[in-house]
C-alpha cells in the first residue's frame, strides 16, 4: 500500500520551479501517495497546478485545520495564505486515523512549531533534503544515484542563486548548505559504496 | 413531535460531543477551556454548529448550552464530575473530568463512530484542540482568544485585567514555545 506524505509548498516548487525536475517529483509521487490541502493547491506554481499527471497522482483533502492553529499564529499579510499549517493539520488528521509515512516542512517556525506542539509527528517531521536521503537510505525507495543527482541540482542551483543573490533554492540557505546538503552527500556516496569512503 | 425529535437529538449530540472532548485526554478540564475549545470545533465542523450557539461574552464567546450540559446533562448522567473553582478563582469556570462511567462511555462511542469517515476530521480536531490549548494557562487562553476573535469580546474587569497583563502573558507563552516572535509582536501591539 503507497504510504502518506504531506508536503509543504516550497517541496513542490523546489522540483517545479528551482530545479525544473518535474520528472523526479513526479517519480516521488508514483512511489508515495503525497496529500494537499486548498491553500497548497493556490500556491502551486500553474504550470504545475495544471500537469495533468501531477493531478492525478495527488490526494486533495479538503478539511480546514488551520481554523483550529489558527488563534497560535501570526496572521500578518504576509503569512495569510501560507499553507505550512494546512500541512500540518492533515499530516496529524493522517497519522491519527490512517497512516503518514512523512511531513515534511522546510520553513523553521512552522517546523518548530509542528516539533513543539505535536508529539505524535515529531518522528515523521522531515525536511525536503531529509526526505531524499530517507528515500533512498532508509526506505531503499530511491536509487543513490538518483539520490546524488538531486542533491547535485540542489547544490549547483544553490550556487548559482547565491552569486546572483536571487534568494534559497529548495529553502537552501548557507547554514543548510554546509551542515546538511553536502554532509548528506557525502552519506549518500558512502553508502552507495557499502560503507567504503 | 418533529420539534421534540430534534430537541433529543441536539442534546443527545451536544452531550456526546462534550463527552468526547472531555475523553480525548485524561486530564481534568477548566470549564473555560472546554467553551474555547469546542467555539474552536464550532469554527471548524459545520455540524457542530447544528448542536450548539456562542454569543459574545465578558469571557469571549460563551456558550449557555455547554454550561446546562455540564451541571444537568440528560442521556449521559454521572458521565462527568464537576469540582468547583475555588473562592478566589473567577476565570475557570471550574473543572470537569470524566468518571469511570464516562470513560467506559467515550470508549464506546468512540468505538462506534471512529470507522465512519464524515467522523474522522471531527475526531482528528478534537484531538488537535486539546493537545494545542489544554497547556495554555486561563489568562493565556483568554489573550489569544480575545486577540483572534475580537467581536465575541464584551468589555469587562476581565479583558481589561488581560489586557493590562498582556505582555506578560505574551512572553510567557513565547518563552514556552507556544507561539513565535511574530505572534508576539502582534499580541503586544494590538
Amino acid at each position: 500500500m503507497p504510504e502518506n506524505i504531506v508536503a509543504d509548498t516550497s517541496f513542490f516548487v523546489c522540483y517545479e520551479s528551482d530545479l525544473k525536475k518535474r520528472t523526479c517529483l513526479l517519480n516521488f509521487m508514483n512511489i508515495y501517495t503525497f496529500h494537499i490541502g486548498e491553500k497548497i493547491r493556490r500556491e502551486l506554481p500553474l504550470s504545475l497546478a495544471n500537469c495533468k499527471e501531477f493531478c492525478s497522482l495527488v490526494k486533495d483533502r479538503e478539511e480546514p485545520f488551520i481554523e483550529l492553529v489558527k488563534p497560535l499564529i501570526s496572521r500578518s499579510e504576509r503569512h495569510k495564505n501560507d499553507g505550512e499549517y494546512e500541512a500540518i493539520g492533515i499530516a496529524y488528521h493522517l497519522n491519527e486515523h490512517y497512516s503518514l509515512k512523512y511531513l515534511i516542512i522546510d520553513e523553521k517556525v512552522a517546523h518548530n512549531f509542528t516539533y513543539t506542539h505535536f508529539p505524535t509527528l515529531q518522528g515523521k517531521l522531515t525536511r525536503s533534503i531529509g526526505f531524499v536521503k530517507k528515500s533512498c537510505m532508509e526506505d531503499k525507495i530511491i536509487s543513490h544515484n538518483m539520490a546524488l543527482h538531486i542533491f547535485n541540482c540542489m547544490k549547483r542551483r544553490f550556487e548559482e542563486y547565491s552569486k546572483e543573490n536571487k534568494g534559497r533554492p529548495c529553502s537552501i540557505d548557507g547554514k543548510v548548505y554546509s551542515n546538511i546538503l553536502i554532509p548528506s552527500m557525502k552519506e549518500i556516496e558512502v553508502d552507495r559504496n557499502n560503507g567504503r569512503l | 413531535m418533529m420539534d421534540d425529535k430534534k430537541d433529543d437529538a441536539r442534546q443527545k449530540g451536544l452531550e456526546n460531543l462534550v463527552l468526547l472532548v472531555l475523553g480525548a485526554k485524561d486530564d481534568e478540564l477548566s470549564v473555560l477551556h472546554l467553551e474555547k475549545e469546542v467555539f474552536l470545533l464550532w469554527n471548524f465542523h459545520p455540524a457542530i454548529r447544528e448542536y450548539i450557539s456562542y454569543i459574545k461574552h465578558y469571557k469571549g464567546p460563551y456558550s449557555a448550552d455547554i454550561q446546562k450540559i455540564i451541571h444537568h446533562p440528560f442521556y449521559l448522567d454521572n458521565c462527568w464530575k464537576y469540582t468547583p473553582p475555588a473562592r478566589t478563582d473567577n476565570l475557570s469556570g471550574g473543572f470537569v473530568e470524566l468518571t469511570e462511567k464516562g470513560r467506559n462511555e467515550y470508549q464506546r462511542i468512540y468505538r462506534a463512530i471512529s470507522k465512519t469517515e464524515s467522523v474522522k476530521p471531527l475526531l482528528t480536531g478534537i484531538k488537535m484542540v486539546r493537545e494545542l490549548y489544554d497547556k495554555l494557562s486561563l489568562e493565556e487562553l483568554l489573550l489569544i482568544i480575545y486577540d483572534t476573535y475580537p467581536e465575541y469580546k464584551e468589555h469587562s474587569t476581565v479583558s481589561r485585567d488581560i489586557e493590562v497583563k498582556k505582555e506578560y502573558l505574551a512572553k510567557r507563552m513565547r518563552t514556552k514555545g507556544i507561539i513565535d516572535d511574530q505572534r508576539f509582536n502582534e499580541l503586544v501591539m494590538r
